[in-house]
């Protein structure tokens, strides 16, 4: 005689839970196998529960109306067929024909095991985990013990999506996989390795932002060939607005920067010179214009470089951009930003002078065309009309992917980005 | 002390060209690491000038030699003559173009290779030494790949007439008699060639059987065959003395405590191969070594020291050059900060014999300790058209697979191109093929892969070719 834990099943794809509407059986009753030990509900129907052996109900795990979790226990069987040593032998079920016998499978594989380890011909090594080379691998690289991983394929074979699930599950956001263009999520720090130090230097490994940012950066430096353009303008109408606007923009709790401006001035560039705002399709031939306008802000993080992305930029309200920027700046340095929100930017701005840099030559975030340097603002004395006048000066370094524009029309779009801040009333014509 | 002497600072430091240690190189400088290879010997290792390559160019040359002598197909008389200068000749071409294929790459992956044999003077320092001159290097990173070479036996040590595989695959003119101690595959590789080309060869196995890593069915296939090559195979036997003379060497040896002797032109020792970690300071680079001299390693190739890794003959696992270009890619990779770890779930085996013999993951024992059942499929070669077609119907395929999933766990083939049907079945075990899924991919006909899904289908109890007992 042994006793039979039965856990409660899987009720269908993606069904974890269900709550116990209705118990069939009672403690002390007698159940065949097959006959409905429950009715238990979920979110999309009511469904009979049966039992995958035969034998007597000792115990009843949860009360009427009660949630069960997949895997959690459920009933326990007392059956003739059983020994505590023995091989749970279950017998099929129709809960197995309908696909819904992983738990069962479960407790029968756990059983085997046991009796591996009792039987002395029975050599150690546990039977082999199946999944795929590749699987194998994803689950390595994203810290995962395969052997944890909840394996949905036929005879528990251990998919790709299983994987991708058991991530998730455990909270940690998107999965690392391997050679993706894209930085990779900032939550996720590669595991350590042990570091190997010696007098002279010091060994740090690669963090995974870190490798990511060096493949983005040798992609696009030796993908892209790209010029840069640099120019300065006169803001000292925009800075005087912007501090005019101070005392709006604390009383709504906003912090103005510079960057709103900018990225305004920017798309008006790119909507008038829109090769800026492309694609270059090099396996086509083709350039894709991009009528959207998602911007990218690099930002500096204790990770490394970042870039969130202004998704539709161009629909947005001054107001709206300055929250924006905060916000996702905020996410990205706390480590809380999602992958999807730095993807899909199709040109980017690259702030420096807010560490005091003046010109640089701004790298592309690929395959965007154009990303704009900016540098810091500096008071200058300037000759205007025979005049010696005080000026704000901001330096602007506008990078962009010589095989789809020339030299010509980088500068065109970069007097048009100047003109805009030179003049921060254009900026009405550009909402 | 040299006089001026140099250090120098290189990413990672490869030490051994064989075919560990030359695609660790390339791999790591494929992912961007500045990479320096150390090799005292030739490019290539054991594997491409006196293991793998050699043999198997002499094994297929043998071959040759005795088809055309005895005849094939019948019907065609060929008058066949030798001149067995000319095949080493070709042999070493065969060799020569490899190891250049080799320094071509290594070339073109930017790596710098330096010639010259290398010992550690610290965690992070090795020096090298050439006829000439000493030169340190520090390095971030260092993977040793340095191999392995013939294990000597005290009662037999080599000299003029007592040679280790290397002298034998590059002998100037087929031996009349050729004794070998040791009937593991090298020696069985090796005899079976030099019997094909002429020689009378003794073969002397310690344990009571040939090829003691495979399945008795097996070692009766080949024993059978190395008959027919009048080959003679002494089981139980202990080599004591050989006693070199101006032409000749007499070998005696005990089987059952009785004493006898064999004379030869030349004994061949092939008796295992020891690692060599011997004489490369790893006291200095503070790594100990297990009790067979082996460099024990974590999953990823990492020594106890973590910027050193270790693959290849030198640590655990059988040694072949397939295990160690696989440990190679996964070292350099884990040193260029990847995640990659030593993760197969089989390593195939063959012996170039004559039928082949290749095995790949569980026996039938192996699996039945692991599985509670298993399913096995046997299917005879007799039973396949190209087989027959080819003159080679001696032979088997035998699968193994867990019986509850179908999975296939273990493999063995027998018979002609062996060594090339084991690749199927190393792929469908990795991709957790089961013996339905072998039944069901349709193979080309006529073909000798043909029996992989016929051999699936007979442990399904639906053999199309072959009538159920
Ligand atoms: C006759 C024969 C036939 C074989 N046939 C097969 C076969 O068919 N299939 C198969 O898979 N395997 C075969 N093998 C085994 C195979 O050759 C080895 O497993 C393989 O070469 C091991 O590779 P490795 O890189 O670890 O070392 P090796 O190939 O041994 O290379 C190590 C290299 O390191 C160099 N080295 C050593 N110490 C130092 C030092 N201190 N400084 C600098 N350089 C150093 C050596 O000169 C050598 O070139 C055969 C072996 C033999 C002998």
């Amino acid at each position: 005689m042994g006793v039979f834990q039965f856990a409660f099943p899987e009720l269908g794809e993606g069904i974890h839970e269900g709550k116990v509407a209705k118990w069939i059986v009672h403690e002390g009753d007698f159940v065949r196998e097959d006959e409905p030990l429950a009715e238990v509900e979920n979110d999309k129907a009511v469904v009979e529960i049966p039992s995958p052996v035969e034998g007597k109900v000792v115990q009843l795990f949860f009360s009427e109306g009660a949630v069960a979790s997949v895997g959690e226990p459920f009933v326990s069987i007392e059956t003739n067929a059983l020994t505590s040593d023995d091989k749970v032998d279950v017998p099929k079920t129709p809960l197995e024909d309908a696909g819904l016998a992983n738990t069962v499978h479960e407790v029968k594989q756990a059983e085997a095991v046991k009796v591996s380890e009792t039987t002395p011909n029975r050599a150690a090594t546990p039977e082999r985990v199946l999944a795929i080379p590749s699987v194998r691998r994803l689950a390595r690289e994203n810290g995962v013990a395969i052997e944890e991983v909840k394996g949905t394929g036929e005879h528990g074979k251990i998919t790709r999506e299983d994987v991708l699930a058991h991530l998730a599950n455990q909270g940690r956001g998107e999965p690392a996989i391997s050679k993706s263009e894209n930085v990779e999520l900032p939550a996720k720090e590669a595991v350590t390795k042990p570091i190997f130090a010696s007098a002279q230097e010091e060994i740090v490994p690669l963090s995974s932002i870190r490798r990511s940012i060096m493949q983005a950066m040798v992609k696009s430096k030796f993908s892209a060939p790209h010029v840069t353009m640099m120019d300065e303008v006169d803001v000292t109408e925009l800075v005087s607005f912007r501090n005019e606007m101070k005392q709006v923009t604390a009383a709504r709790g906003v912090k103005l920067t510079f960057l709103p401006f900018i990225v305004k001035a920017l798309i008006a560039a790119l909507k008038k010179y829109p090769y800026l705002n492309a694609e270059l399709d090099e396996e086509n031939e083709q350039i894709k214009l991009k009528k959207e306008y998602h911007i990218g802000i690099a930002t500096d993080t204790d990770r490394g470089l970042l870039v969130p992305v202004l998704h539709h930029a161009n629909h947005m309200s001054m107001w709206e951009l300055a929250e924006q920027i905060t916000a996702l700046s905020t996410k990205a340095r706390s480590g809380k930003i999602k992958l999807e929100e730095m993807r899909g930017s199709t040109a980017s701005i690259s702030n420096i002078g807010s560490a005091k840099g003046l010109f640089f030559t701004p790298i592309l975030n690929y395959p965007e065309v154009a990303i704009l340097g900016v540098g810091r603002i500096r008071e200058t004395l300037l000759r205007q009309d025979g005049e010696i006048v005080d000026a704000q000066m901001m330096a602007l370094s506008l990078s962009f992917d010589h095989r789809v524009v020339d030299g010509a029309m980088a500068q065109l779009a970069l007097n048009e980005i100047k003109a805009v801040l030179a003049e921060p009333k254009r900026m009405l014509m550009e909402v | 002390m040299v006089v001026g002497e140099l250090t120098e600072e290189v990413q990672m430091v490869v030490i051994g060209g064989g075919p560990g240690g030359y695609v660790a190189a390339i791999r790591a400088a494929q992912l961007g690491l500045q990479v320096l290879l150390i090799e005292k010997e030739d490019i290539g290792g054991v594997c491409l000038n006196r293991g793998c390559i050699p043999s198997k160019a002499l094994i297929t040359a043998a071959e040759d030699y005795a088809k055309g002598k005895n005849g094939n197909v019948p019907g065609i008389d060929h008058v066949v003559t030798l001149d067995f200068r000319k095949v080493q000749e070709w042999k070493d071409s065969v060799v020569t173009k490899m190891t250049q294929g080799v320094d071509m790459l290594l070339k073109g992956n930017k790596v710098r290779v330096v010639k010259g044999e290398a010992f550690f003077v610290g965690q992070q320092e090795v020096r090298v030494m050439t006829d000439t001159e000493a030169h340190n290097y520090h390095f971030t990173h260092c993977i040793i790949a340095t191999g392995s070479r013939p294990v000597e036996l005290a009662s037999l040590p080599f000299g003029k007439r007592v040679l280790t595989s290397t002298e034998v695959l590059a002998l100037g003119e087929v031996p009349k008699r050729l004794a070998i101690v040791g009937g593991g595959y090298i020696g069985i590789e090796l005899g079976q060639a030099y019997a094909k080309f002429g020689a009378k060869v003794t073969i002397l196995e310690g344990t009571p059987s040939i090829l003691p890593a495979f399945d008795p069915s097996i070692t009766r296939l080949i024993g059978r065959s190395l008959k027919e090559w009048q080959v003679e195979v002494v089981t139980g036997a202990l080599a004591k003395s050989a006693v070199e003379s101006a032409d000749e060497v007499r070998l005696t040896y005990e089987v059952n405590g009785e004493v006898h002797a064999v004379s030869a032109d030349y004994v061949l020792v092939t008796v295992g191969r020891r690692p060599n970690t011997d004489e490369l300071g790893l006291d200095a680079a503070g790594i100990t070594l297990d009790g067979k001299g082996l460099i024990p390693v974590d999953h990823q190739g990492r020594t106890s020291v973590a910027n050193i890794f270790a693959i290849g003959d030198i640590v655990a696992g059988p040694a072949l050059a397939h295990k160690a270009s696989y440990e190679g890619k996964v070292a350099a990779e884990a040193a260029a900060g990847m995640h990659s770890a030593v993760d197969y779930a089989c390593i195939p085996a063959v012996v170039f014999a004559d039928p082949e013999v290749a095995a790949v993951g569980l026996n039938e024992d192996e699996a039945g300790k692991v599985y509670e059942k298993v399913k096995t499929g046997r299917f005879a070669y007799g039973a396949n058209g190209r087989a027959v077609s080819m003159n080679a119907a001696n032979g088997f395929v035998k699968l193994i697979a867990d019986e509850e999933s179908g999975v296939l766990v273990g493999a063995q083939v027998v018979g002609a191109e062996a060594s090339n049907l084991i690749a199927e079945l190393a792929l469908a075990i990795e991709m957790n093929a089961t013996l339905e899924d072998m039944a069901l991919t349709i193979h080309a006909h006529p073909t000798l892969p043909e029996m992989v899904m016929e051999t699936a289908e007979a442990a399904l109890g639906t053999p199309i070719h072959m009538l159920k007992k």
